[in-house]
């Protein structure tokens, strides 16, 4: 039975982000990982014979210059017309802001649709039909889906849209459509791209996304790849999805209940590091290490996360090709606050201070002025990340006082006389 | 709360160790142990017990992990009791003393539901702390906020803390740093950035320089075109050139083979292959002649040599007779010396001989023989002998060994007679001294304790009497003082005085009013005075006795209690006489039961406790009696045994010495011989036999050599008669053997010669045949040739092959001129180069050919080259642009700076903010307690300095910080930095002692565990320590953990508020 291949939100050469370099920490895994994955597409439907390859956009990411990586693309193109597969590619808000997607000459497998009104490919010899617009504009905020062409009933039709369809967090709305207006146009196959997520939208007709090809930061955690569709008689029969990411992305919960000394947390620790690369096949694994639950060695921890920082980044990359992204120290004391500190004690006033104190942006900076030099040293990229460095968002502040509060009590009590 | 009682049953180096803290107050309690008594081991189990064990412990060396087990009693305030026990578990480690579960929140509510690491901090203290808190107070340079702060918190490196904020803080980031790791990071990024710009292809570069060399190329083909035609113009002309002297040349060719004209042309080689035909016929003829000539010799030759001799059919047999020569002589020469042999090893024998028997003759020595056969019996005896005499030795020695002991214990007898005899009390038989029946020490014991009862009695009843006695005399003496002072008026006596008055007023009565006579009573009542008088003066004196009465009714009530106290005494002493009565009695029955205990043994007993020592010594003594008659019988039954011994082994030896006889009858000796002389005298025996063997062997070896050298004789003289030397008979063997040797080889060579002869003659025959015949088919190709080449004559043919070869000559620079013109031509045929060569100007030729050239090399050529260089440029250009990752990997390396920055930033703003609340909240804590805890710690301080610094205060320092200086008792004060170190850690003790007594005022007192503070303590401030630590276990318990015997000795010498006990481990 024919199959094809849909796949989008390649961002080609787009590097992942978070990931610290550390001694020992295996940059070779991490390394033109979109590129790999990209590759692994590639080999895919040369592997599996596919009638043709959609992308629905985002091939690069749009302030990315570099014009090798176009070369790239071009020369995984020509790869493809060796092997007699067609590509069909609508441009996404990345792609519309891209110098580099202007300037392709592509070879004369790949064909890209217009970005002016809606297009349709027929492929007769397959009885299918292709229609699909690309984004002329970044902010493409009109329904495109709306304007497509009612399905031609002697083909197999499928839609080919950058969307975020009724919208999805995380995603700026953009070619904004209902599910209502997909099923209007009476395809058989809704090809889309933009949401990073892998989501079945439906089922009749199908409307998928294949979510983004590679992750590339902790947000885009799980398998990553492409959708294998095979269609017979004018119908899906089977939307597979293909694992082709070269690196995976986890979140890392890790319950520390009751572990008293470095032996057992390490145990827990490399119990579930040990989980999340048995899922990930032989894949190198990135990860963020969220250490949790009421035990009694949350002083310790808190009183020096370097050293457990170091220590538990040595143990991960003595499991396997991982990558330790950050670890959150989200441990409880087994006691209560209240009776750690005890009563009229220095450490209870502390404790009423810091749990007294109303902090954000504004009080912060007026406390420490001193942090607006550094501020102004930083990078604008870290100003303008999904995560921003010093954001206003209440939740950030009141995370820090938290943290700062687990330090100094930390600290103290670590430092006590008994210690 | 405290700690009443701790029990190490199970931990470290104690098992069911319990230390009892009962004080009635909460009390200052010293732990002392050497090193290694345990006194760590007793801390750590101390806070298990509290707080449960670590996960890893060093105290599991005797008793296994699961076997850890403490337990303890505290006391709340209130008065609860808690007593449970703890053993190493992860869960359920907490145990009622029935071994059940126990809710930790109940243990927990007695600890205030302190924290273990709180708990540690404010009521732990050790010599580490102390210094360490000492140390941050001059790293604080006194500040008192920071002092407060840390002794409060139980903090004692709060500068340290403070310091490790800032440190980190600092060296992640500083403005003008460039080290930091967020600058560096930052220099890092900018760098990165750089670089990400200059590795950017841009999409408009690309595409220019595809044009521009899509341009190039094009040129490039149309130049080459150019070129590529000029080129070959070029070499078509300088083709025709070459050409043109060829052409000449292959016409004169042409002329000159044409001028020779029609001849037979025979084979080349047909001249050389007759010469060579010739040349083997006359070499064959030559070896025909040869061989002619040496059939000729060879026949005079074999004719000239002898006839065939007899001896040859002989040969064999003459050689082996030479090779049995050689064994002849050897036989010969080895025949002397065996001869040599056989006389020496018979005068050996008969030497040996002579040892045994001197008496015998070589030829008798046979008769020896059957005592040899009896070598090993004999041998066996001899060795039987040694025993036997070993046993007569062992028997005898034992004998005297017994009666060694036997002395020994003579001796031992009469010590037991003298130490029985000092003894004394009983004298008798040592026999008799172990029969003796004594009664039991049980009962001898029984008697001494009620003894000491009715001694201690008859002491209790006289120290009784005795002070009655005392208070009689007492109260006596005090009876005499009141009555010497004056009399003393009884109501007896006013009773009687008064009963005299009414005596005289009845009489005076009667008299008055009845009118009765009572002279006679008058006289009696008073005989002195009428009965008016005698009754007024009874009147006066009833009144001054009842007068007297009432004034001295003080004295008349102690008169009459010392009376009565007298009265009571003596009924007091009179039953304590009846006391001191039954007391003997039961002393005369007890002594008269105590002789009736000896009775049986006839000894006159002393007092008990006597008797106790004495028969423990009377019985220690029939001990040693009861070992000197076991020890007797031994030595009695040894002596027998050694005697029986004795006895038995002088009858083996009988025994043996009559079978030795026999044996040795055999070698005919008339004299005894000794076992020891025995193996010399058979060896030597056996000498004798073997030589005389070895000779009579040699005697044999030699008979056969000379029947060898007859038989040998006797073959040479037939063979000799064979071979017709008759005439040789009577010569020595040797000689003539070798004759025949010599004949046989001159007859051998005769023989071969003859054969040689015969073979050469048949070859040369063979040969002459051949040669003949090949001759024969020589001349045959000879005269086949010359048909050949149509000569008639051998002399014709060279002359016909010379012309040949010109011919051929010319034939071939024909066809290398044609060779070199095709060559030069390169595919244009010689008849077309011709046809050009008759249109072309030759002298004009080389000048267009090099104008071409020119052309070519300096215009065509380096434009081509300039075109590919740049092509190659342009290409090289794009090849760079290949779709590398290069700019990729620089933005992969950025998104990783990137997240270090975030990384360290956010670490910079959690270090700055924690350090700024920090100091914040130790501001507002010095605010609050300041003053209260000051005062109390100035009071400590001065204490623990002894004076030497009689108060603490606040100043101020140069920055208009707070801080804390001592005051000396001259008011001049005293920075932290100008103190001893050890001041200094009084200083933070005094602040911690301070918060102690200041938080008791909130706080439900926990106990405060010190744990060896006095280390660095001089003696005296020392002995001041430990008295505050005593005034505070008035009110707080306290327990202090030592090494140090030393604190222990001064602190039995404390007086302080609370109580203080030392426990020792």
């Amino acid at each position: 039975m024919p199959r094809f291949l849909h796949a989008a939100d390649i961002h080609l050469d787009s590097p992942l982000k978070g990931l610290e370099a550390y001694e020992d920490a295996p940059l070779g895994a991490i390394r033109g990982a979109t590129r790999r994955a990209f590759d692994n597409l590639i080999d895919k439907a040369i592997e599996e014979e596919v009638c043709f390859l959609l992308l629905a956009g985002d091939l690069f990411d749009g302030d990315w210059k570099d014009y090798n990586t176009g070369l790239f693309f071009m020369d995984r193109m020509s790869r493809l017309r060796k092997h007699n597969i067609p590509v069909f590619i609508v441009s996404g808000n990345h792609d519309a802001a891209s110098q580099i997607t202007k300037a392709m000459p592509l070879p004369d497998n790949v064909t890209v649709f217009s970005t002016r009104q809606p297009e349709t490919v027929r492929l007769d010899a397959l009885g299918v039909a292709i229609h699909g617009q690309g984004y002329a504009l970044r902010t493409e905020n009109s329904n495109l889906a709306a304007r497509f062409p009612l399905a031609d009933p002697r083909y197999f039709n499928i839609g080919l849209l950058h969307t975020s369809l009724n919208g999805r967090p995380g995603h700026e709305p953009y070619a904004p459509c209902s599910f209502e207006d997909l099923r209007a146009r009476g395809y058989d196959y809704w090809a889309l791209g933009h949401v990073h997520q892998r989501e079945i939208v439906a089922e009749t007709p199908w409307v998928v996304f294949p979510g983004n090809l590679q992750g590339r930061c902790i947000r885009e955690t799980g398998a990553k790849g492409a959708s294998l569709v095979t269609f017979d008689e004018g119908r899906v029969r089977e939307v597979e999805h293909c694992e082709l990411d070269v690196l995976r992305w986890a979140l890392v919960q890790t319950d520390l209940s009751d572990c008293a000394g470095a032996e057992s947390v390490f145990a827990r620790v490399r119990q579930a590091i040990g989980r999340r690369i048995d899922a990930a096949g032989d894949r190198p694994l990135a990860l963020r290490l969220i250490l949790g639950g009421a035990c009694p060695i949350h002083n310790e921890l808190h009183a020096s996360t370097r050293k457990w920082n170091e220590e538990l980044r040595g143990l991960a990359m003595g499991l396997g090709e991982v990558w330790v992204e950050k670890i959150l120290f989200r441990t409880r004391p087994c006691l209560a606050l209240d009776d750690i500190v005890g009563q009229d004690t220095p450490l209870a006033g502390l404790l009423r201070a810091m749990e007294g104190l109303a902090l954000d942006r504004g009080r912060f900076l007026e406390l420490l002025p001193e942090v607006e030099t550094l501020q102004s040293r930083l990078p604008p990229e870290l100003f303008m990340e999904d995560e921003p460095f010093l954001p206003e968002a209440p939740e950030f502040w009141e995370g820090l006082r938290q943290e700062v509060q687990e330090l100094l009590i930390a600290k103290l009590l670590q430092h006590g006389d008994g210690s | 709360m405290r700690i009443t009682r701790l029990e190490l049953k199970a931990f470290g180096p104690f098992t069911d160790r319990v230390l009892t803290f009962a004080a009635k107050d909460p009390g200052l309690h010293i732990l002392f142990g050497a090193n290694e008594a345990g006194k760590s081991s007793s801390l750590r189990a101390l806070k298990a017990l509290l707080f449960g064990f670590p996960e890893r412990t060093p105290d599991n060396f005797l008793h296994a992990s699961d076997q850890l087990l403490v337990s303890g009693c505290l006391q709340a305030e209130d008065g609860r009791e808690l007593a449970f026990m703890r053993r190493k578990k992860r869960k359920a480690d907490l145990l009622d003393l029935s071994g059940n579960a126990l809710d930790p929140s109940i243990l927990a509510s007695f600890l205030n539901n302190i924290d273990p690491g709180l708990f540690a901090a404010l009521y732990g203290i050790d010599h580490e702390a102390l210094i360490r808190g000492g140390e941050d107070i001059l790293a604080q340079k006194g500040e008192v906020g920071q002092a407060l702060f840390a002794a409060g918190a139980g903090i004692s490196s709060l500068q340290k803390i403070l310091s490790s904020l800032d440190d980190e803080a600092d060296s992640l980031f500083r403005a003008r740093g460039t080290k930091q790791e967020i600058n560096v990071a930052l220099a890092r990024h900018r760098d990165l950035h750089k670089e990400l710009k200059a590795t950017s292809l841009s999409s408009r570069e690309w595409r220019e320089l595809q044009t521009a060399r899509d341009d190039l190329e094009q040129t490039l083909l149309q130049v080459e075109a150019e070129r590529n035609l000029k080129d070959r113009t070029r070499r078509q002309k300088e083709r025709l050139r070459h050409a043109m002297p060829y052409l000449g040349q292959r016409r004169t060719l042409k002329t000159q083979i044409d001028g020779l004209g029609q001849f037979f042309l025979a084979p080349e080689d047909v001249y050389t292959r007759w010469q060579g035909l010739d040349q083997e016929a006359r070499a064959m003829r030559t070896q025909l002649e040869r061989a002619g000539l040496r059939l000729t010799e060879l026949e005079a030759l074999a004719s000239a040599l002898p006839a065939q001799q007899p001896v040859l059919g002989e040969a064999e047999a003459i050689e082996d007779l030479l090779q049995k020569l050689g064994a002849f002589r050897k036989g010969m020469q080895d025949r002397l010396g065996l001869e040599g042999q056989r006389n020496s090893l018979r005068a050996e024998a008969a030497l040996l001989l002579g040892q045994v028997r001197p008496d015998l003759a070589l030829a008798e020595v046979d008769l020896l023989r059957p005592v040899l056969a009896k070598r090993r019996v004999i041998q066996q005896m001899a060795g039987q002998y040694e025993a036997l005499q070993q046993r007569m030795s062992m028997a005898g020695q034992q004998g005297l060994e017994a009666k060694q002991q036997q002395k020994t214990l003579d001796e031992a007898r009469r010590g037991c007679l003298i130490d029985l005899h000092r003894l004394s009390l009983w004298q008798g038989e040592l026999s008799r001294a172990v029969m003796l029946p004594l009664p039991l020490p049980e009962t001898v014991r029984g008697f001494v304790s009620a003894w000491e009862e009715l001694l201690e009695q008859g002491r209790a009843v006289k120290q009784e009497r005795d002070e009655i006695q005392k208070g009689r005399e007492e109260a006596f003496a005090a009876l005499q003082k009141i009555v010497s002072s004056g009399e003393v008026p009884t109501e007896t006596e006013l009773f009687s005085v008064r009963e005299r008055r009414d005596q005289g007023w009845r009489l005076l009565r009667r008299q008055w009013l009845e009118h009765a006579d009572v002279a006679v009573e008058a006289r009696a009542y008073d005989p002195g005075l009428d009965l008016p008088d005698a009754y007024e003066k009874s009147v006066g004196h009833a009144d001054v006795v009842a007068d007297r009465l009432r004034r001295d009714a003080d004295r008349v009530a102690l008169f009459a209690a010392r009376q009565a106290d007298l009265e009571r005494l003596d009924n007091t002493l009179g039953k304590v006489e009846g006391k001191a009565g039954e007391q003997e009695q039961a002393m005369d029955k007890l002594l008269g039961q105590w002789q009736a205990l000896w009775q049986p043994c006839g000894i006159e007993p002393l007092s008990p406790k006597e008797m106790l020592y004495w028969q423990n010594s009377f019985e220690q003594l029939r001990f040693r009696i009861d070992e000197l008659h076991r020890k007797e019988r031994e030595v009695q039954a040894k002596e027998n045994r050694a005697a029986e011994e004795l006895s038995a082994a002088e009858e083996a030896l009988g025994q043996w010495q009559r079978q030795w006889h026999i044996a040795l009858t055999g070698l005919g000796l008339d004299r005894e011989i000794l076992p020891i002389e025995v193996p010399d005298l058979l060896d030597t025996l056996e000498s004798c036999f073997s030589k005389i063997k070895e000779a009579e062997d040699l005697r044999m070896r030699i008979e056969g050599i000379d029947r060898d050298a007859a038989q040998l004789a006797d073959a040479v003289q037939a063979m000799l008669v064979r071979v017709g030397l008759d005439g040789l008979a009577g010569q020595p063997l040797d000689q003539s053997l070798i004759m025949l040797q010599g004949l046989l080889t001159r007859a051998r060579q005769d023989r071969t010669l003859q054969e040689r002869y015969d073979k050469e003659e048949k070859d040369l025959r063979q040969e002459i045949r051949l040669a003949e015949a090949t001759l024969g088919r020589l001349n045959d190709r000879m005269n086949s040739l010359l048909a050949q080449a149509q000569c008639a004559f051998p002399e014709e043919l060279a002359e016909t092959v010379a012309k040949g070869k010109e011919l051929r000559g010319m034939q071939e620079r024909l066809r290398e001129t044609e060779e070199t013109l095709a060559r030069i031509g390169e595919g244009t045929s010689i008849t077309e180069l011709e046809r050009v060569a008759e249109a072309v100007d030759n002298d004009a030729l080389p000048g267009e050919i090099d104008s071409l050239a020119r052309e070519i090399k300096e215009e065509l050529d380096p434009g081509i080259k300039r075109l590919s260089q740049k092509i190659g440029e342009h290409s090289a250009e794009l090849q760079r642009m290949d779709g590398s990752a290069k700019a990729a990997r620089i933005a992969e390396a950025l998104a990783q700076v990137l997240a270090r920055i975030r990384r360290l930033s956010e670490q910079y703003v959690r270090l700055k903010l924690a350090a700024k609340i920090l100091r914040e909240e130790i501001e507002h804590y010095r605010a609050v307690h300041q003053d209260p805890i000051l005062q109390l710690a100035s009071g400590f301080f001065s204490q623990l300095t002894l004076g030497s610094l009689t108060e603490l205060r606040t100043d101020v320092d140069d920055q208009g910080q707070p801080i804390l200086v001592g005051v000396r008792p001259d008011r001049a004060r005293v920075t932290v930095a100008g103190m001893s170190s050890g001041t200094r850690d009084q200083l933070y003790l005094s602040l911690r002692l301070a918060t102690l007594a200041w938080r008791l005022r909130t706080n439900e007192p926990l106990p405060f565990i010190v744990d060896d503070i006095l280390i660095n303590f001089d003696d005296d401030r020392s002995r001041a320590t430990l008295k505050v630590l005593a005034d505070l276990a008035a009110s707080n318990q306290v327990l202090l953990f030592t090494h140090h015997r030393q604190i222990v000795n001064e602190a039995r010498a404390i007086e302080g508020l609370g109580s203080v006990h030392i426990y020792e481990l």
